[in-house]
């Protein structure tokens, strides 16, 4: 809602709206303060000089331009020649003269020129180029009246402030210049202004029966015969101008006003057009109706609708048919006004794809003392401008609305705002607001209140106490401390463990040297196949997704990061470290869902190098950061080779994670395949690695920590390997049978060296391992059978001693 | 060289013993004696370790006058073993002394010399990729958050996101018809479930599945959705929501609360109330805190109110307590919701949301040099 403040100081006397821009801003902070966010924003957005009220004398065209004109221009002193394109350029019409040094918005300043061979001396503007509008499609027409050569920024009451109210869905009664000044009027307890009412003598009969069959509480009509319209008051052009409302004709335009006006919807009949009585009722199934949008509509049994003997004539509370609109042949017209249930309306517009702004009122509730105020103010403006006949106003009334008597108590006061207010002060506050209050105990007070008829918002004890509390100022709540009896139930002391491990592995995870990331939870169908562990269950699709190419929840975070790495690749970053710990989404069989919060790294280098080439991707050292990170967890990892390796990692560089016996992730080199779906450079390499983190965290919290041991200071003894090792064996088969082998003494197994020569045989690499001990008296006596079981364990394995 | 005066003592004894041997009026001693002085002159050209060692070499080795002396030893009387041997012992000890002496200073400085001509340069970088790591904007501000109320006796729980329309919805009093439930505004499943639009629905979830004793104070944060995308909206972002429910829990507990949270927060500020409307808060307030970026006076940002709105907040709605499990006339309590998203653009001034969900390595890498909240 938009209203200026010349029209806001007709309805109510608060001297600040006599006091310019500032007092405009005192009572947009006031009401911002009470819950109706207002601000005070100038008319013009940027100042404007040199731009008179002009008439256009004569306008023919250009001798060598098809498109443009060349006028003549009144100032009322003075005729001058202006070349202007606009296609409603005439003669006869008031106009938005730049003369010559005239100054624009957007710092165009106007000079005299000549366009294609003529002199110009001036230009015509439209709203667009004085900023009054986004769009237009022709220069401005001004009203006739205004006086030749005459300041247009004065002219058209330009240099004022108006106010911008954004209105809360509760609030519809605030929609209107009405409701604004009303709340205006009891926050200051200035008086609010009524506009008057000037009786209109009926000299038609009244419009056609009306039956109300259907959630409507009362229905205004009057007929009306109209013979000539003036232009409307001023007042009423700017308040649709500054609304963004387009003329349309003036019966529509005055509908529209009062609408602005008094929050009251109206809707306009070709008269001529009705067939019959009136009635409001619900739709009938196969009911179909044509708007005025030429928007025809199938009608179900949740529209109300209004009718005529033929059938629905307009969507009630939201848009009029096209069968009886007012058209230019229009003699005869019925004017509506009504009280439409709110929960009849709510939702239909929108689900129509309408935008009506008469249902925006009726869905948040219209005073249903309205219809009666407004066909009568109606009448008395038609009366000021145009020639007409009327018929009295009619006006059936349906069931009344319940209206409660809603009581409020001190002691409930106090409970809920933490101090209390004096009956008076309660007393003084609701009544401000339309509320009748009686008093029924002093000490400690008991009232009982009932809303006026414009609120539809109040109806229990809690809303009375927001009203007093939003009156008398918010800044008045006591600022205190509340004192809890918290303890560690089980529960929470598990939950508050939870919340801790998750914040250790993000910040575990950062210091490792990945950076956190995050995505969004939807992924395209493609990516989100290419990464589904083994034995997972199905993905959660969107009914309704935003980007219809992504309209699914993700079950892995490894296909976001690949993508983000890609995408880091096209920035030219040669490494990417990310991390993400986000929710997964899945649904078993019976569509019950299920969420699990995953952690997973990604490591993706390109081809250029780094000075300590030791530090590249490597499966292993992602293994090790895996281990290093769950060991924080006080948990001990196992890898082993996944078996089958799943499609989107390297058949030979893929592991599962195991926690005991359970499997809780998996690691390994991303297939080389997906590099180019992933825009990966070609010499790329990429590792990825990904933990069920509930899993994790549930073995954190459950897994019982082994004893300690206490410091041994036996002696320790080593001895150094030098193996010849098959290439297809792994490092950990030796590890076990090291294990297996050497038993209790066995201190550390550690491999030294890492070779492959010319001089091995085919097939075969070196390894140098030192095997350390550790026990009670030692000797190569006690060792020897042991080492020769590893040695002949090894042997097994083709893994000799080399000589 | 200059020597220590421990060594120049040992020189001296040394000296004297050669005196001694001198004394003795034996050729063999006197070579020797003569020996040991040319040597002990010629000590003080040595310089390293090498000819330090050389120098012993020379002096000790079996063919010097010294080793020759004491090997003539053997064929004399047992009065003369026992002078002379004491005279060469009064040479040998002081000088193998010097010896060890002279061998660890020189050691030392050799260590120290090679040291510095091995010193790395560490400004190099080691390991690339420790460099990178890093935990992002939305994250370290909900640590944070999660760490401040914690420290107010919040206990922190999370919910779902896929969740049923009565979590979402129904419990809070949200109405039937309302926008908000529109597949226009809010993501819908195919399993009948919806995204959360808010996290509110873990206030439900929270008090009937941990049923926790009165007064109780919970605080959630995670991920919401909503079928909006421009520069300050996404189709997801983050929410916190905050409960406090007892028999005594009212307004002036709100209000402290909020405002303790926004200056911890952003440091020393205004903080202003205003009225504001949601279904599951009756009365119902936004919380608004004085412009960041003219301080109120009035700029762009706050559109010239001087104020940006940051929460919405309220008395939990009797319909929501009953949900909850609670009798309304006894036991009351606040909420309070806000956009982690919002509250960290507001504090660190970026002005597209996107940015957030862009991941781009050099927006996010800033971060990481950026202070705490003031407040923590």
């Amino acid at each position: 809602m938009r209203i200026r403040q010349s029209i806001l100081s007709t309805y109510v006397a608060d001297p600040r709206l006599k006091n310019g821009a500032s007092g405009l801003r005192e009572v947009a902070e006031a009401l911002s303060l009470s819950g109706l966010e207002a601000r005070a924003v100038p008319l013009l957005s940027e100042p404007i000089s040199g731009v008179v009220v002009g008439e256009v004398l004569e306008a023919k065209p250009h001798p060598n331009a098809d498109r443009l004109r060349v006028c003549q221009v009144s100032d009322g002193t003075d005729v001058f020649t202006v070349v202007c394109g606009a296609p409603n350029a005439r003669a006869g019409i008031k106009v938005a003269f730049s003369k010559v040094g005239a100054k624009l918005p957007f710092g165009v300043k106007i000079r005299a020129s000549k366009i294609r061979d003529v002199s110009s001396e001036g230009m015509l503007c439209s709203g667009r180029e004085l900023r009054l509008s986004e769009e237009s499609d022709g220069i401005l027409e001004l009203p006739s009246t205004l006086p030749l050569g005459m300041d247009f920024v004065e002219a058209m009451g330009l240099g004022e402030s108006l106010l911008e109210v954004e209105v809360t869905p509760n609030r519809g009664d605030c929609l209107s210049v009405l409701g604004v000044a009303r709340e205006i009027a009891a926050l200051s307890g200035e008086k609010l202004i009524l506009p008057s009412t000037l009786p209109v003598k009926p000299e038609l009969p009244s419009g056609p029966k009306v039956t109300l069959e259907a959630a409507t509480r009362a229905f205004g009509s009057v007929l009306l015969e109209i013979s000539s319209v003036s232009a409307l008051p001023p007042l009423m052009e700017k308040l649709l101008l500054d609304n963004g409302f387009r003329p349309k004709s003036p019966l529509v335009d005055l509908t529209n006003a009062l609408m602005l006006l008094l929050g009251q919807p109206l809707h306009a009949y070709d008269a001529d057009l009705l067939k019959g009585d009136l009635s409001v009722r619900w739709a009938r199934e196969g009911e179909k109706i044509t708007l005025l949008n030429a928007q025809e509509v199938a009608l179900s049994g949740s529209h109300l609708v209004v009718c005529d003997a033929a059938g629905p004539v307009g969507l009630a509370g939201i848009m009029g048919g096209a069968r009886t609109a007012v058209s230019e042949r229009t003699t005869r017209v019925l004017l509506e006004a009504a009280h439409f249930e709110p929960s009849a309306i709510k939702n239909r517009a929108r689900a129509l794809k309408l935008s009506s702004e008469a249902s925006a009122r009726f869905e948040r509730g219209v005073d249903p003392e309205l219809p009666r105020v407004a066909l009568e103010q109606a009448l008395s403006v038609l009366s000021g401008v145009a020639v007409f006949k009327s018929g009295p106003v009619q006006l059936i009334q349906g069931p009344p609305k319940p209206s409660d008597e809603i009581p409020l108590e001190e002691g409930h006061l106090k409970r809920v705002l933490g101090r209390v207010f004096s009956v008076e002060e309660v007393e003084s506050s609701l009544a401000s607001l339309g509320f009748s209050v009686r008093v029924i105990e002093r000490s400690p007070w008991r009232i009982e209140a009932r809303a006026p008829s414009h609120r539809f918002d109040v109806s229990m004890s809690e809303d009375l106490i927001e009203e007093i509390i939003r009156v008398r100022g918010l800044s008045l709540l006591p600022p205190e401390p509340f004192a809890l009896k918290a303890s560690f139930e089980p529960g929470r002391l598990l939950r508050a463990r939870a919340s801790a491990l998750f914040e250790r592995a993000v910040r575990l995870s950062s210091a490792l040297g990945y950076l956190e990331v995050m995505n969004y939870s939807f992924i395209s169908r493609e990516d989100e196949a290419l990464f589904v562990w083994e034995g997972e269950d199905a993905p959660v699709h969107l009914l309704n997704p935003m980007d219809q190419t992504q309209d699914r929840l993700r079950r892995s975070l490894l296909p976001s990061l690949m993508r983000l790495s890609g995408v880091n690749f096209s920035y030219q970053e040669e490494v990417s470290r990310l991390f993400e710990l986000a929710r997964t989404y899945t649904q078993d069989a019976d569509g019950q869902p299920r969420e699990r919060l995953r952690l997973a790294f990604l490591w993706a280098e390109g081809r250029e190098k780094f000075w300590n080439a030791a530090q590249g991707p490597s499966l292993s050292l992602l293994k090790d950061e895996m281990a290093s990170l769950l060991r924080s967890f006080a948990l001990e990892a196992r890898f082993a080779p996944l078996e089958p390796s799943p499609s989107f990692l390297h058949p030979k560089a893929a592991l599962g994670v195991y926690l005991g016996k359970r499997e809780v992730g998996l690691l390994g080199q991303v297939h080389p395949s997906l590099k180019k779906y992933f825009d990966f450079p070609l010499h790329s390499k990429a590792f990825v690695a990904e933990l069920d983190f509930d899993a994790v965290v549930s073995s954190a919290l459950h897994t019982q920590s082994p004893k300690l041991r206490p410091v041994s200071k036996q002696p320790v003894a080593k001895r150094d390997y030098s193996l010849l090792v098959p290439k297809e064996r792994a490092y950990s088969e030796i590890l076990a049978v090291a294990t297996s082998t050497l038993g209790a003494w066995l201190l550390e197994v550690r491999p030294f060296d890492l070779y492959e020569e010319a001089s091995l045989p085919e097939g075969m690499f070196g390894l140098s391992v030192r095997l350390r001990f550790q026990g009670e008296e030692i000797t190569h006596e006690k060792l020897l059978p042991f080492l020769e079981k590893f040695e002949q364990q090894l042997l097994e394995l083709g893994i000799q001693k080399r000589a | 060289m200059r020597f220590t005066s421990d060594q120049e003592a040992l020189v001296q004894l040394a000296a004297s013993g050669a005196s001694l041997l001198e004394g003795l009026s034996l050729p063999e001693a006197k070579s020797a004696a003569s020996a040991v002085r040319s040597s002990l002159a010629q000590l003080s050209e040595v310089s390293a370790l090498e000819g330090l060692r050389a120098w012993k070499a020379a002096l000790f080795s079996d063919e010097a006058p010294l080793a020759l002396l004491s090997r003539s030893l053997k064929d004399r009387t047992l009065e003369e073993k026992r002078t002379l041997g004491q005279a060469v012992q009064s040479v040998r000890k002081p000088l193998l002394e010097l010896f060890s002496l002279l061998e660890a200073q020189f050691e030392e400085a050799r260590l120290l010399l090679q040291a510095q001509s091995e010193m790395q340069d560490a400004s190099l970088p080691a390991l690339e990729v420790l460099s990178l790591g890093g935990v992002h904007p939305i994250q370290s501000l909900t640590l944070e958050l999660k760490a401040l109320f914690g420290s107010l006796g919040f206990e922190i729980a999370d919910g779902l996101e896929m969740d049923t329309p009565w979590f979402s919805f129904d419990a809070l009093n949200v109405p039937e018809d309302h926008p908000a439930r529109a597949e226009s505004d809010t993501f819908y499943l195919e399993n009948g479930r919806l995204l959360r639009p808010h996290t509110s629905n873990v206030q439900i979830h929270f008090t009937l599945e941990c049923k926790p004793q009165i007064p109780f104070a919970v605080a959630s944060f995670g991920r919401v959705y909503r079928r909006d995308l421009d520069a300050t909206h996404s189709p997801m972002f983050h929410q916190m929501e905050a409960l406090v429910v007892g028999e005594d829990i009212h307004m002036g507990h709100l209000r402290f609360t909020i405002e303790s949270m926004l200056k911890a927060l952003f440091g020393s500020l205004s903080v202003r109330f205003r009225p504001s409307f949601f279904p599951f808060t009756e009365p119902s307030m936004e919380a608004d805190i004085s412009c960041l970026f003219c301080k109120g006076s009035g700029c762009s940002v706050c559109k010239g109110s001087g104020y940006l709105e940051v929460l919405g907040s309220g008395m939990v709605h009797p319909h929501v307590l009953k949900e909850m499990g609670f009798d309304p006339s006894k036991v009351q309590g606040f909420a309070f919701g806000a956009g982690i998203e919002r509250l960290l653009m507001l504090r660190e001034g970026v002005s597209d949301l996107r940015l957030f969900y862009e991941n781009h390595p050099h927006f996010l890498s800033q971060f990481q040099s950026r202070r705490l909240g003031e407040g923590s």
